[in-house]
């Protein structure tokens, strides 16, 4: 092996790259060559102290939870492309001409028109996975599940009325979706305990999830299996508000507006969550 | 809800979950390599962002049983390169001479040049070949993130750079020659090293 060769293997040395054979011509010529000898050892010595200094870190856990849900909300994808060809075709066949012709179809077209134009993604409700009757825990267990992209939200809007009417059917009790300053709606989901439903709604404000369970408490009272702890229940009486202090990585609060019982979960100090929900009445 | 929408949906649960699986577990990877091109870490999260939305749009190009990897990489790479050659300041050139001139210097100064060395840049800090291995160009910074910080292979590097196992060799002994040069002036900067 002659100089040439040597220093176009010394990173293949270096890194492990060379076969048996190669790696005993190149350690010939370096015992007879300083200089490659000496390029060799710099090399290596740089790689080391890459390594060393630069270690590999891991992506921060808001940006992960950032993505995942980004790709929750239906970042625009081809299915999106499809309701758009469905929504044009669905218009030409609206027209009133045809619509004795197409009496059938266009019922079913005037679905898709629907769930298109008001961006509606259904999915099932999400199951009741939740072994626990304390509706706090269960906000704070479809909370985390979320952030985990484990919950699938029914309809993705941030219109306020478009979501209120999405859900007002599905529901015994007036639906609530507050505004919140600062906050963008994402989108909602119903779930169901023991017969009682639950309204799941995702709001956004900067990185962060603000998670409302909202549930009616005259449904969590007939059910006799859900419902808010003790302590819950008397601090709402004496003082309107009810936070957890149980869950260390969210902060919760518990309100009543009416018949509903409503809580918010968010990754943010109680304070925050009391300002931002304060903002919003 | 209708057949169709139903179906829809269905797909793209299926869609999700498939990506979920196949893309996230590399995230770690991916922003390692964009903190290490950009230099910072804002830079870095948008850089990986756009990479996985971009991913997930077109989810249905990615080849299945194909290197999901060198896949995701190559999207990083280009949204890396359509950002950041806008921008085109130009790639900065490494004076060949200089790191010559280094050379003779480090073999001149010492019986034992590199057991000098390796006390001299042991001084630096994390955030100074952090800054030298930045201001590499393009090319050579690539490889050796990818070979000295993620610890991959060549032929893993080759597929993910699209080119002959050769030039990933030659471009880490480039790139590792072009960083030394950079770390010499830093070190000497910094007073570790005195002015010859």
């Amino acid at each position: 092996m002659d100089c040439r060769e040597a220093l176009d293997y010394v990173s293949a040395v270096i890194d492990g790259e060379v076969g048996a054979e190669k790696r005993k011509e190149f350690d010939g010529h370096v015992t007879t060559c300083p200089s490659c000898r000496s390029e060799f050892e710099t090399e290596a010595m740089i790689k080391r102290l890459i390594g060393g200094k630069l270690s590999a870190v891991k992506a921060p856990d808001d940006l992960r939870i950032s993505i995942l849900q980004q790709v929750h909300a239906g970042f625009p994808t081809r299915n999106d492309e499809r309701t758009g060809i469905e929504k044009f075709l669905s218009k030409v066949f609206l027209r009133p001409f045809l619509k004795p012709v197409l009496a059938l179809g266009v019922v079913a077209v005037i679905a898709i028109v629907g769930i298109s134009l008001f961006g509606r993604r259904e999915s099932e409700p999400i199951p009741s996975t939740s072994a626990t009757a304390d509706m706090v825990d269960q906000a704070v267990e479809h909370y985390s599940h979320y952030l985990q992209g484990g919950v699938n939200l029914q309809l993705v809007s941030s219109n306020h009325e478009k979501v209120r009417n999405f859900f007002k059917d599905k529901v015994a009790y007036d639906v609530y979706v507050p505004d919140v300053e600062h906050a963008e709606l994402i989108g909602g989901v119903l779930c169901e305990h023991e017969g009682v439903k639950f309204l799941n709604l995702v709001f956004k404000t900067g990185d962060k999830v603000v998670y409302f369970y909202t549930g009616c408490s005259k449904e969590m009272k007939a059910s006799g299996k859900v419902g808010l702890c003790a302590k819950a229940e008397s601090d709402l009486q004496n003082t309107g508000w009810y936070f957890d202090t149980t869950h260390t990585n969210c902060s919760v609060a518990v309100w009543k507006e009416g018949d509903r019982v409503c809580s918010a979960v968010a990754d943010m100090k109680q304070g925050e969550l009391l300002a931002l929900l304060k903002e919003e009445k | 809800m209708s057949a169709a929408s139903q179906a829809a949906t269905t797909a793209s649960n299926a869609k999700q979950k498939d990506f979920e699986r196949e893309a996230v577990p590399h995230m770690d990877v991916l922003y390692n390599y964009a903190l290490r091109m950009t230099g910072n870490e804002d830079d870095a999260s948008d850089l990986l962002q756009e990479t996985y939305l971009k991913a997930y749009r077109f989810w249905d190009k990615y080849e299945k049983g194909t290197n999901i990897r060198a896949w995701l990489f190559r999207i990083m790479k280009n949204s890396y390169i359509n950002r950041y050659r806008k921008e085109s300041k130009e790639p900065d050139t490494v004076d060949y001479d200089e790191v010559k001139n280094f050379y003779n210097t480090i073999r001149h100064e010492s019986v034992d040049p590199n057991d000098l060395q390796e006390r001299l840049f042991g001084n630096l800090l994390e955030d100074d070949v952090a800054e030298a291995l930045e201001s590499l160009p393009e090319d050579f910074k690539t490889v050796v993130i990818l070979c000295d910080i993620e610890g991959f292979t060549y032929e893993e590097i080759a597929e993910f750079v699209e080119c002959p196992i050769g030039t990933v060799r030659s471009r880490l002994h480039r790139g590792r020659k072009m960083l030394q040069a950079k770390l010499f002036d830093f070190a000497r900067k910094h007073g570790y090293i005195g002015r010859d």
